[in-house]
């Protein structure tokens, strides 16, 4: 791994067409800029990491967690096709 | 031909049905073939299963088919690596996390859509930066989970 030291204001320039400057660096945190082409795809680890974390859950499913939630999904349809309780007041004759 | 998988045995599959991930599934960056298996005739939910791995399946479904309102720009980088030129050519699928003990508390993954381009049969987990979709999006909403 390559690790460089930049003052604010600074740059590093990968692969001739991504720019990356160093806007702000204080304290603990530090505010990037990065001009890359347009099919560079660029994101935050931990969006990453929560995606990932996501997609190992789903391959957790088993077929009878797919059944148990076809069957909550169905009911939840039938209930939305019955009409609500009508209550029809009878007057005194 | 015959693919071998953990939930549903030997599995008969269309080769020229298959998708060819460009880009992968996160965590998964060594799998790239992978087909839809129908969970069963009524249910919205279907199966990506890989080629390669019987183990390896996600649960999927449509954000249309829990009228959940979604819609988003397909980001540029994923339109030319897909080649897609029409909206007709998208599938987009959404995976779904299911918690074995409690299903009511499924999730669906709306940050980060599989999008399909059916006809050259290419995809990619696409994350839909700057959104602010959830990646744990709760599919039952207006209950409260028993």
């Amino acid at each position: 791994m390559l690790v460089l030291s930049r003052k604010n204001g600074q740059k590093i320039i990968i692969n001739d067409n991504i720019e990356i400057t160093i806007l702000e660096s204080k304290f603990d945190s530090c505010k990037i800029a990065i001009n890359a082409p347009k099919e560079v795809t660029i994101y935050r680890e931990e969006v990453y990491k929560q995606i990932q974390f996501s997609n190992k859950m789903s391959n957790k499913t088993s077929i009878d967690s797919i059944d148990s939630l076809t069957s909550i999904v169905e009911e939840a349809l039938e209930q939305k096709k019955k009409p609500n309780k009508i209550i029809i007041k009878k007057k005194d004759a | 031909m015959k693919i071998q998988t953990s939930r549903f045995g030997e599995v008969e599959i269309d080769e020229n049905a298959c998708f060819e991930m460009i880009s992968p599934i996160l965590g998964y960056e060594n799998e790239k073939t992978f087909t839809l298996i129908v969970h069963n005739e009524t249910s919205k939910f279907q199966w990506l299963q890989s080629v390669k791995t019987p183990e390896l399946a996600f649960a999927v479904t449509t954000a249309d088919a829990f009228d959940i309102d979604y819609s988003f720009e397909l980001p540029d980088s994923a339109q030319q690596s897909l080649e897609i030129e029409d909206a007709d050519d998208v599938l987009a699928l959404s995976i779904v996390v299911i918690p074995h003990e409690n299903p009511r508390a499924s999730t669906i993954n709306l940050l980060a859509p599989l999008v399909f381009n059916i006809n050259n049969r290419k995809g990619a987990q696409v994350i839909l930066t700057g959104s602010d979709f959830k990646v744990d999006y709760p599919l039952f909403r207006d209950e409260v989970a028993c």
